[in-house]
């Protein structure tokens, strides 16, 4: 079985930040992507393959298909950074048995609902509740953009979005 | 020919490189910047340069500063099926000769413009025969 070394949502997936810094930070030697437009994508996802640190092999399973594959054999082998692009598709994983102990959330773009909670990371709504339920489930949730930041705590992040 | 220079980088950073590629060569009003700065999303940034894109307005080639960061990936996805080139590895060099290319000679051949670019980092001292082994030239 596979170990998850890193669970993060972050709506560009594998890019500069990501490549750079989480993969050398985590150890991982694999990198999960949770997408269902992704993997009906098979053009971007070869990019995202051959920016990868080289020797670094890149999945990408539909939100099913990651729940199968956990349930199966824990994803296989290897240590993986696990990403999903938006709290929605970790909800969605999570609520099918995908079970997370920890989650780390990084960009998720802006929008005209949307509140920065910290640096450049927006909430609305929707994902303040789902987060809040994953939270209830005791799924240690942190915010955090580059691995020299200080990660927050999710206790903080409520407080920020109801002010 | 391309005529025309997208430039698009995290932060933003080619405004900067074009205001020093003007100290040298003078005022250039073909080089255009989209910055990707951290609150946008990868389809927010996509949509951002699809639109700029879609203007016919010239024949354009793209710069971005590294390969495996948003604005590549996001310059690959919009492009895919255009008559349009991507260029990575920005550099001074690079924007220099592209846009003396254009200022000199009305456009710029992208295979071209590698070629006579792509070996613009080495080791200077090595160059000037100042280290390593009389070999090395």
């Amino acid at each position: 079985m596979a170990e998850i070394v890193l669970c993060r949502v972050d709506s560009r997936l594998v890019h500069g930040q990501v490549v750079t810094k989480w993969v050398n930070q985590s150890q991982a030697n694999r990198i999960v992507i949770v997408s269902n437009t992704l993997v009906n994508d098979p053009f971007l996802l070869s990019i995202y393959e051959m920016s990868a640190p080289p020797g670094m092999g890149i999945t990408c399973f539909s939100e099913e298909d990651a729940v199968g594959n956990w349930k199966q054999d824990k994803m296989g082998s290897g240590k993986i950074l696990l990403l999903f692009p938006n709290v929605e598709t970790l909800k969605t994983a999570y609520d099918s048995g995908l079970d997370l102990k920890s989650v780390q959330i990084g960009g998720l773009g802006g929008g005209p609902n949307r509140k920065a909670v910290f640096q450049n990371i927006t909430l609305d709504n929707r994902d303040m509740e789902m987060l809040k339920e994953l939270d209830s489930k005791k799924v240690d949730i942190t915010f955090q953009t580059i691995p020299e930041d200080n990660p927050v705590g999710f206790k903080e992040i409520v407080k920020k979005f109801k002010d | 020919m391309v005529n025309k220079i997208l430039l698009l980088t995290h932060y933003g950073w080619g405004k900067s490189l074009l205001k020093s590629v003007e100290m040298i060569l003078g005022k250039v009003d073909f080089v255009y910047e989209i910055p990707l700065t951290p609150e946008l999303s990868f389809d927010d940034y996509k949509n951002a340069v699809s639109e700029f894109i879609s203007k016919p307005d010239g024949q354009y080639v793209i710069m971005t500063d590294v390969f495996g960061g948003t604005p590549t990936t996001v310059a690959s996805v919009v492009v895919k099926d255009k008559d349009i080139d991507i260029i990575t590895g920005l550099n001074s060099p690079l924007l220099i000769e592209a846009c003396s290319r254009i200022l000199f000679d009305g456009g710029l051949d992208v295979e071209n413009l590698l070629k006579t670019t792509k070996n613009s980092i080495f080791d200077v001292k090595k160059k000037m025969g100042l280290k390593g082994s009389e070999n090395n030239g």
